[in-house]
C-alpha cells in the first residue's frame, strides 16, 4: 500500500533513498542524512504526511551481542570490559521517524543511520512543529545533535547531568544526585564484592557532582 | 527576572479621557513560576509564565520531574517484566497501555490472540478509557471550583475500578495482558456485573453533563479559550480527543481497526471550534460511545481460551508444568530468560485515551527487549501548551491545561 | 503496642521510676502529660495535608479524598497547597533526582510541628525504578514518619497509615525542659517560677 509512496519518493529523490524495506506490516526507507529535510518537506506537501508521529533514536552498540558478554541472561548493556577491548559498532545510531497521513491513511518510516563520531542530523522543525520536542528528547537521552534546531537543550533530565543515559554504555543504575542523600545499608544487594552489593555505602556507588569523574565507571 | 519596559504609547493618548491616561502607566513584565508541585493533579510540570498584567505574554514549560527511566529499565527486564512499567505510563488508563505494548510485541512475534481475549481486551480497554475521561473531567471540575463534579466522577470511577479489580486483580496498575492473550479470564458473572454498573456510571456522567456543559460560568470560562485549528493541531502532533475537538477525524480504532473494533458499532464525536469546551465535550461523548462498545462486546463475548497454546510465547498451564518435562522447561525459560521474540522492529499503534499511543519495539532475538520507545500522545500536546495559552489571561491557564489531559507518567516516561 | 515518642531512648524512660521524686516534679510531669495529650489530640484530628502528588499514587489519593474512602472523617480533609500552612507532607508518587531539590525546599518551608508520610512504595524505597533517574526513597532526602507501601496502596491502607501517624502524633511528648523559650520571657520570671531553672 505504501509501496507506491516509496516509489514516488524514489522517483523524486533517486540518490537520497538508500534502501527500502517492508517487514511486519511496516514500510520504511533509509534516507541519506543530507536530503532529510527535502524528503520530509516533499512527504508533508505531496504525500500529505502532516503528522509526524514519533522520533525514535536507537543505539545499535549491543545489537549483535558481542559487547554484552553473550549468554541468555545477559543484559543489553555493554560491559566495561568489552568497551575497552572491542571496537565500536558502526553505524552506531539509527534515527527512526514515523510519519502518518490522516487523509490517505498511510504510514511511512524514515531511517537515518549515523556514525558515533558524527552524530549530527539536520533538524526538521521547519517542516513539523512537533519535531521540536522530539529532537530535544533524542538529544537529551541519546546525544544526537540536530543542526538548525531553535533551542536544543535537555528536556527530561537536568542541566547538571553528564552523559546520555539511553546509550548502551551508560550503566542503568548510575545516579547523579542533585541533593545530598543519606546512606542506607543495601538490604537488597547485600554486602560483599561482585556485581550486586559492593560492600560500599550506596552514596559511594553513586556519582556525585563533586567527586568522581562521571565518565569513568564504578 | 523581570523585564522593564517603558510604555511607548503615551504619545497617542487622548488627554481628555482620564481612564485612557491611567491605562498607559509604565509597567513591567512579571515572571511567575507554576512549580512542579502544584494542585492540578496531572503530573509535574513547571510552567514559567511571563505576565503582562493579567495576560500571559510568554510561557515556557519544563518537564522531566517524573522521568523514571522507562526505556532504560525496559532494556534491563524481560519482555513480560516491562508490562508493569507500561501500566505506570498513562496511569489513569493502564489497560490501554498494556494492550498497546503487547500488541506491538505480538506484531513482532507474528502471533494473534484468541477471539475471547480480543473481545475482553476491547471491553476492558474501553472501561479504562472511560476511567481516563472521567478522571480528566473530574479534575477539570475540581480545578474550576466544581467539587461536586469531582465527587461524582471519582464515584463513577470507583464503580468501574471494582470491575477492573475483579477482572485483573488490581484497581489501578493491572499488568493484565500477556503475549498471545491475557493473564486471567473474566470471573463468572463478571459480564452481568458490568452491565449492572454501567447504567449508574452513565447516570453519573449525565449528572456531570447537566452540571457543566450548559453552565453559564463553565461556558464563559471555556468557550473560545485555547483555540487551535485542525491543520495546526496536526502540525503540532496532536492526536486523540484534542485533535478531534479541532475537527480532524482521526481515530485509530476507525482508521486502522485492530482487535475487534471493526465489528463494533460506535461513532467518533468531533468538535467544531477546537477550544477548551470542545475538548471537554468530546470526552463526555466518548464516554457514551465507549459504553456502547462495552455493551456490544459483552453481548458478543465468545467462550474459549484467553491465551494461545504456543509455549514459545505463552506460559504453559500449571498442570503441564507440574507433570511434563517440556512444561517445566518452557516455564523455566519463560521466566529466567524471557520470551525470545524474533529479531526485527515494529511500531504498534493503538488508540489510547489521549490519542495515538505507539510503542516502537526493537528486538535482537533475546529475552529482553533491545529498545522499547513509547510514543506518548500527551508529549506533543504538551509541547503546544505555550501556543495555546499565550495571549490569554492567567485564569484561562488552568482550564486549558486541564483540557489537554497531560498525564505525567506517559509524557515523561 | 504503645508508640513512645520519637526516639528509641525515650521508650524506656516512662517505665523507670527515678530514685527521688518530689511533689513538684510529680505535678510538673502530670501537667506536661496533660498538655501533651491535649496538643496531640488537637493536632492529630486536624491535620492539614500537603499532597506532593507526582505519579500514579495520585489516583489512589483522589480515591482517598473522595466519597467512598473518605479522609475527611479523620479530620485530614483540607489539602493546603502551600507548605507554609500545612503540617503533613504526603509524598505521593515517585521522587526522581530532578524533583529532589523541589521536595527538599518544600519540606524546609513547612513550619514545625510537621510530619511526613511516604505514600506508595516509590516514595518509601524507590519502588521498582532502580535506575539513573529515581531517588531510592524519599527518606534519602527528608525524614519520613510513616511509610505506606503499595503500588499504589489501597485507600484502606492509606487510612491505616494515617491512623498509625495519628497514634504517633498523640504520643509525642512535650518536655518542658527542652522548651526553647525567648530570653525576654525568661527574664520576666514566670517561666522560671513554673518550671524551675
Amino acid at each position: 500500500m505504501a509501496q507506491a509512496l516509496i516509489d514516488l519518493v524514489r522517483g523524486k529523490f533517486p540518490d537520497a533513498v538508500l534502501s527500502s524495506a517492508s517487514e511486519k506490516g511496516d514500510e520504511s526507507i533509509a534516507v541519506r542524512r543530507e536530503a532529510l529535510v527535502d524528503v520530509c518537506r516533499f512527504l508533508k506537501d505531496e504525500a500529505e504526511m502532516k503528522l509526524m508521529s514519533d522520533l525514535c533514536p536507537v543505539d545499535m552498540l549491543t545489537f549483535g551481542q558481542e559487547m554484552t558478554g553473550g549468554g541468555s541472561l545477559a543484559s543489553q548493556e555493554a560491559t566495561p570490559y568489552a568497551l575497552e577491548r572491542k571496537p565500536q559498532v558502526e553505524p552506531r545510531y539509527r534515527l527512526l521517524y514515523n510519519l502518518y497521513s490522516v487523509t490517505k491513511k498511510q504510514r511511512l518510516r524514515l531511517v537515518i543511520e549515523l556514525r558515533s563520531d558524527d552524530a549530527k542530523v539536520p533538524s526538521v522543525t521547519s517542516v513539523w512543529r512537533t519535531a521540536d520536542w522530539w529532537e530535544r528528547y533524542a538529544y537529551d537521552l541519546m546525544g544526537i545533535e540536530f543542526t538548525g534546531h531553535p533551542d536544543l537543550r535537555r528536556i527530561l533530565l537536568y542541566p547538571e547531568f553528564v552523559g546520555h543515559p539511553l546509550r548502551k554504555d551508560y550503566p542503568v543504575q548510575k545516579r547523579q544526585p542533585l541533593v545530598p542523600e543519606h546512606d542506607f545499608p543495601d538490604l537488597i544487594r547485600g554486602p560483599g564484592p561482585g556485581p550486586g552489593g559492593a560492600g560500599l555505602p550506596m552514596s559511594q556507588t553513586h556519582v556525585g557532582r563533586q567527586n568522581v569523574d562521571p565518565t569513568t565507571y564504578d | 527576572m523581570t523585564e522593564s519596559r517603558v510604555d511607548s504609547r503615551q504619545s497617542t493618548v487622548d488627554s481628555q479621557d482620564p481612564f485612557a491616561r491611567e491605562a498607559e502607566l509604565p509597567h513591567s513584565l512579571v515572571t511567575i513560576n507554576l512549580g512542579p508541585s502544584h494542585p492540578a493533579m496531572h503530573g509535574v510540570v513547571r510552567l514559567t509564565v511571563t505576565l503582562d498584567g493579567e495576560t500571559i505574554a510568554r510561557a515556557v514549560p519544563e518537564i522531566g520531574f517524573l522521568h523514571r527511566g522507562f526505556e532504560k529499565s525496559s532494556e534491563n527486564s524481560t519482555w513480560h517484566q516491562v508490562l508493569p512499567y507500561t501500566d505506570r505510563l498513562n496511569y489513569v488508563s493502564p489497560i490501554l497501555n498494556n494492550v498497546g505494548y503487547i500488541m506491538a510485541v505480538e506484531k513482532l512475534c507474528g502471533v494473534k490472540d484468541p477471539p475471547r481475549s480480543q473481545y475482553l481486551r476491547v471491553v476492558a480497554g474501553e472501561i479504562s478509557r472511560i476511567c481516563d475521561h472521567l478522571t480528566c473531567i473530574a479534575a477539570f471540575g475540581l480545578e474550576l471550583g466544581a467539587f461536586t463534579v469531582f465527587l461524582y466522577g471519582v464515584e463513577a470511577r470507583e464503580l468501574l475500578w471494582d470491575r477492573i479489580s475483579e477482572l485483573t486483580g488490581a484497581r489501578v496498575t493491572t499488568s493484565w495482558t500477556r503475549i498471545g492473550g491475557l493473564a486471567s479470564d473474566a470471573p463468572p458473572g463478571w459480564a452481568e456485573k458490568v452491565n449492572e454498573c454501567m447504567p449508574r456510571v452513565l447516570e453519573l456522567t449525565d449528572e456531570i453533563d447537566a452540571l457543566l456543559t450548559r453552565n453559564r460560568i463553565f461556558i464563559d470560562r471555556t468557550r473560545g479559550i485555547g483555540v487551535i485549528g485542525g491543520d495546526e493541531a496536526l502540525d503540532w502532533g496532536f492526536t486523540g480527543p484534542c485533535l478531534r475537538a479541532s475537527g480532524v477525524n482521526y481515530d485509530v480504532r476507525k482508521a486502522h481497526p485492530y482487535l475487534v473494533y471493526d465489528k463494533m458499532d460506535f461513532e467518533v464525536p468531533l468538535g467544531q471550534r477546537g477550544d477548551t469546551h470542545d475538548r471537554y465535550w468530546v470526552r463526555i461523548q466518548e464516554i457514551r460511545q465507549s459504553a456502547r462498545i462495552i455493551e456490544q462486546g459483552l453481548a458478543a463475548l465468545p467462550p474459549g481460551p484467553v491465551i494461545i497454546d504456543d509455549w514459545r510465547y505463552a506460559l504453559p498451564p500449571k498442570k503441564e508444568v507440574y507433570s511434563s518435562i517440556e512444561g517445566v522447561m518452557a516455564h523455566f525459560k519463560h521466566f529466567m530468560e524471557g520470551v525470545k521474540v524474533p529479531r526485527g522492529e515494529a511500531y504498534g499503534y493503538t488508540e489510547g485515551a489521549n490519542g495515538e499511543l505507539g510503542f516502537h519495539v526493537i528486538s535482537n532475538g533475546q529475552g529482553k527487549p533491545y529498545r522499547v520507545h513509547v510514543r506518548a500522545p500527551g508529549f506533543p500536546i504538551l509541547s503546544a501548551l505555550p501556543r495555546l495559552i499565550e495571549g490569554h489571561m492567567v485564569a484561562d491557564l488552568i482550564p486549558i491545561f486541564d483540557s489537554i489531559n497531560m498525564i505525567g507518567g506517559e509524557v515523561e516516561q | 503496642m504503645k508508640i513512645e515518642g520519637n526516639t528509641p531512648e525515650s521508650a524506656g524512660a516512662e517505665n523507670v521510676l527515678p530514685a527521688l521524686l518530689t511533689r513538684r516534679d510529680q505535678a510538673i510531669g502530670f501537667f506536661e502529660k496533660a498538655v501533651s495529650g491535649a496538643l496531640g489530640w488537637a493536632r492529630k484530628n486536624s491535620i492539614f495535608q500537603y499532597p506532593f502528588v507526582t505519579a500514579c499514587c495520585g489516583m489512589e489519593y483522589m480515591s482517598v479524598m473522595a466519597g467512598r474512602y473518605d479522609l475527611a472523617r479523620f479530620g485530614a480533609e483540607f489539602p493546603r497547597f502551600t507548605p507554609r500552612q500545612a503540617d503533613l507532607l504526603m509524598i505521593v508518587g515517585t521522587i526522581n533526582v530532578k524533583q529532589s531539590p523541589v521536595l527538599r525546599t518544600v519540606y524546609e518551608q513547612m513550619c514545625e510541628p510537621k510530619w511526613v508520610m511516604a505514600f506508595g512504595v516509590c516514595a518509601s524505597s524507590g519502588g521498582f525504578y532502580d535506575n539513573y533517574a529515581t531517588v531510592q526513597g524519599a527518606d534519602r532526602i527528608i525524614p519520613v514518619d510513616v511509610y505506606v507501601p503499595g503500588c499504589p496502596p489501597r485507600p484502606e491502607q492509606v487510612l491505616d497509615g494515617l491512623r498509625i501517624l495519628q497514634e504517633k502524633i498523640q504520643s509525642q511528648r512535650h518536655d518542658a525542659s527542652t522548651l526553647e523559650v525567648a530570653e525576654d520571657v525568661k527574664k520576666r520570671g514566670l517561666f522560671t517560677k513554673l518550671f524551675g531553672g
